[in-house]
């Protein structure tokens, strides 16, 4: 499914002396098969701009115009796979049940009595028909396993009394359990430690190589962004400032900066070198990083 | 993002907007005292009339004091209905059944529906000017005396103080907490009763935990900071009278007393 | 002196298994102390125990040698103070400096000495100009900085800082870290920060690594991360610039260790010319 917004806006409370305006004339692309980054400060417009994708937010109704009159060249646009979104009736249940979206801290959000059933509530709202139990324990067994999660192990279990890191990934589950083509994630990593942060980070490839053609995620660690995404766009003030692939996006470190943003860490260590005069033409994932530093050495031991 | 610390506060600098929280309270008091005692049209014009002045010199905008009374227009249309039908009175325009609609009828409706939109536009524009928290010090203010009849004041304000700071989080959890479910095919807007109370649940658990957690974190935060009850607690905030609360009291004395008068003078309306 | 001194403390929460069992640990006056650990480890039970929010089941806990007892409770929470993890439930009040004064108010401080700690409170977290603001309008960094004010307008000489950075984004990271190392720094306050981003540890002067619910290493950071096979078993991962470090190491580059990325450009620059 490719994403296309043009010329989103949006304002909270609109008309309010509240009124903030959280997007401003975006445009953007997400083409079917990448790992989006989408990366900006808390305020920037991200998490605003996300909510769009599944009509969590709705774009607000358009003018009325005539017929024969063309739309206008600035008119709102936004399409996710077939779904139009700029169009009042769109299936939501369907587009939802093809989008799937991971909020922050997903752990707050288990309500069930048993890790079977909080992961098979999606299952339950999105299916047609009602699901046999050899069904649903099908899917669910499924879905824990993407997560790395063992089914006889903790689907009779209560979610609240596992750990961390485990909620978190039953929370996931409960998402990926009817397989979505695309997965949003906001912050998966958030407040986990270390370790913690890399199983999250190895599930999420394991599922964009499996299950969920396109997976997005909104971070602040650029590393994390750095290492993962094959694109990633930088919200600033609800609009748009770069969208590039993190190889181009982290050379503008100044302009960066300037936004209050970091830059990766190999991206910091390629600017000193480039200072002592050692330029190094690398993408900026650690791989990479290490392998082209070695190469420096050229046949030395 | 819900702002119930500001409630409907509409935020403009004006002289209602400065006036002592606790004036205001009793400014409100003294005003519905007033509306009540009014027994005839010219009280409640009176009452109008100071109402119009406080409006003017709040600054908020007519259509925001309307959209107030537009709140509960069914309330007030409901009962003026009730009384223009079954009020008795001697000058009968027209009568079906147990029906009846008369002279008296209708002017002791329009009485009432006067009095109605005076009482929700003074307690809306007590809400317009003045901020929750502003309220709750004034509240608490007010309510000292009552701590001679152990009566707990400090305790009480400190609820308040913390329902204020944290509804509003709550508030934006469980806007959080129902988009994430809405993203997992929950569905809170179609069928019947029972389907939509149980279509709650998925909600109100997450809802719950999260308060207890924060409730206990808290604590924590609280006693980390030596809350030791209102024991030779000292306070920080005054609240101080200037010469608009004196100025205002002024002429909250002259309405009781304009429409005490007007009661004593001019009688009853019908 | 000792700032904290923890002599065979012990814990449980109840179910048995005890949290912390025969635990030792010192802090000096003056020092700045990071406590690194998994989630799970028992750090935060440490700072729980360290200004009596809970009780321990045996030993002795000493600050500045009062000992913690039931009647000494608010002297110790006094001199100790701790700022929590999540910004939105630490604080009281809707209006930033009736949430700062909220501590000074509980020890019964005069109301003109509250208007001063409040003025300092608020100089040394950065944040003059936000006195009136509404604490629901901050960001997290600032939300943080609040109860890091909180804290300090009861002039405490120990400030615990649990996971306070854990929710926040690398902004307001920065900012509570420069907030940290100030009020170390300039205002001699002792600092214990408990924490699982590797990169604050690098700020402190000492370092302990927890697991299971006992301090397994303990050294200057460099020290710590210097061991960095040990500390993988304890679910902990260095920062990412030591693993770099390490992987050049193995590919066969030399470089000295170092936790600076303009030191390690310069080693680099040195194995390759």
């Amino acid at each position: 499914m490719r994403i296309v917004a043009e010329h989103l806006s949006y304002t909270y409370q609109p008309k309010s002396p509240f009124a903030t305006r959280a997007l401003d004339d975006v445009s953007l692309t997400i083409e079917e098969g990448e790992f989006f980054g989408i990366l900006g400060h808390t305020g920037s417009g991200k998490s605003t701009f996300v909510q769009h994708l599944n009509g969590l937010l709705r774009l607000p109704p358009s003018r009325k115009r005539g017929k024969k009159s063309p739309p206008a060249p600035n008119e709102p646009k936004l399409l996710v796979g077939e779904f139009d979104l700029t169009q009042k009736k769109t299936d939501l249940r369907a587009l939802r049940r093809r989008v799937g979206m991971v909020f922050q801290y997903p752990e707050y959000q288990l309500f069930a009595e048993t890790v079977k059933e909080d992961v098979a509530f999606g299952l339950k709202n999105f299916s047609d028909k009602k699901l046999t139990a050899e069904e649903t324990e099908k899917a669910v067994r499924e879905a824990l396993s993407v997560v790395g999660m063992e089914y006889d192990e903790v689907a009779e279990k209560s979610p609240f009394d596992l750990s961390g890191g485990q909620k978190r990934r039953v929370a996931i589950a409960g998402v990926v359990v009817t397989r979505p083509e695309v997965l949003v994630l906001d912050e998966p990593a958030a407040g986990l430690d270390p370790l913690g942060k890399r199983e999250v980070m190895e599930l999420l490839h394991r599922l964009h190589s499996t299950w969920c053609k396109t997976v997005i995620i909104v971070s602040h660690d650029m590393d994390e962004i750095a290492e993962n995404c094959t694109r990633a766009a930088v919200f600033a003030e609800g609009k748009v400032r770069f969208c590039l692939p993190p190889a181009e996006l982290f050379r503008h470190a100044e302009e960066l900066t300037e936004l209050g943003l970091d830059i990766p860490l190999t991206a910091k260590l390629c600017r000193a070198l480039e200072r002592r005069g050692v330029v190094l033409d690398c993408d900026f994932t650690t791989e990479d990083f290490i392998r082209k530093t070695l190469a420096l050495m050229g046949g030395k031991p | 993002m819900k702002d119930v610390a500001f409630g409907q506060y509409y935020p403009v600098p004006s002289f209602v907007h400065r006036l002592d929280p606790r004036l205001k309270l009793l400014f409100l008091i003294a005003f519905i005292v007033a509306i009540f005692l009014a027994s005839n049209f010219y009280g409640l014009a009176v009452c109008a009339g100071v109402l119009l002045v406080a409006i003017l010199f709040s600054r908020v905008p007519f259509g925001k004091v309307l959209r107030a009374v537009r709140g509960v227009v069914f309330l007030i249309l409901f009962t003026a209905a009730l009384n223009v039908l079954f009020y008795r009175g001697e000058t009968v325009y027209w009568s079906w059944g147990i029906f009846q609609v008369t002279e008296e009828g209708l002017i002791f409706s329009a009485f009432l529906v006067t009095r109605l939109v005076l009482l929700v536009t003074c307690s809306s524009m007590l809400t317009y000017t003045t901020t929750p928290v502003a309220l709750t010090d004034g509240l608490e203010s007010l309510l000292t005396p009552l701590k001679w009849i152990r009566f707990p004041v400090h305790e009480l304000a400190l609820i308040m103080s913390i329902a204020l700071r944290f509804i509003p989080i709550l508030m934006d959890e469980t806007e959080r907490i129902k988009n994430a479910q809405k993203a997992r095919g929950a569905d809170f807007e179609s069928g019947g009763l029972i389907k939509r109370v149980r279509a709650i649940v998925p909600i109100l658990i997450p809802l719950l935990l999260s308060a207890f957690r924060r409730a206990d974190e808290l604590g924590d935060a609280m006693d980390a900071r030596c809350y030791m009850g209102s024991k030779n607690r000292t306070k920080y905030k005054k609240l101080r009278f200037t010469w608009r609360d004196l100025l205002a009291f002024f002429w909250g004395a002259a309405l009781i007393t304009g429409v005490v008068l007007l009661r004593v003078y001019m009688g009853a309306p019908v | 002196m000792h700032a904290i001194e923890m002599k065979d403390v012990a814990f449980s929460y109840g179910e048995g298994a005890f949290r912390l069992n025969k635990f030792n640990f010192t802090v000096e006056e003056g020092e700045f102390v990071a406590v690194l650990g998994h989630n799970g480890s028992g750090k935060s039970t440490l700072a729980r125990l360290m200004n009596g929010i809970l009780a321990a089941d045996g030993g002795e806990i000493r600050v500045f040698d009062t000992l913690l007892t039931d009647d000494t409770l608010y002297d110790v929470r006094r001199q100790v103070g701790v700022v929590f993890q999540n910004p939105d439930n630490q604080t009281v009040a809707s209006i930033v400096e009736d949430d700062i004064a909220f501590g000074a108010e509980n020890v019964g401080t005069p109301r003109e000495e509250i208007g001063r700690r409040i003025d300092f409170a608020l100089g040394a977290v950065g944040m003059r100009d936000l006195r009136t603001a509404m604490v629901a309008r901050l960001s997290g960094g600032q939300k943080q900085r609040v109860a890091i004010a909180g804290v300090l307008a009861l002039k405490p000489r120990v400030m615990v800082l649990d996971e306070s950075t854990a929710m926040l984004d690398p902004r307001g990271r920065r900012e509570i870290m420069d907030v940290v190392l100030r009020l170390n720094r300039e205002e001699k306050i002792t600092v214990v920060l408990i924490t699982h981003f590797m990169e604050e540890a690098l700020l402190a002067d000492r370092a302990v690594v927890m697991n299971r619910g006992e301090i397994v290493m303990e050294g200057t950071p460099a020290d710590i991360f210097e061991r960095h096979e040990e500390l993988v078993t304890y679910n902990l991962a260095l920062p990412r610039i030591g693993a770099i470090c390490k992987r050049l190491q193995a590919g066969g580059m030399p470089v000295a260790d170092t936790l600076d990325a303009e030191k390690l450009a310069e080693e680099i620059v040195r194995c390759v010319s």
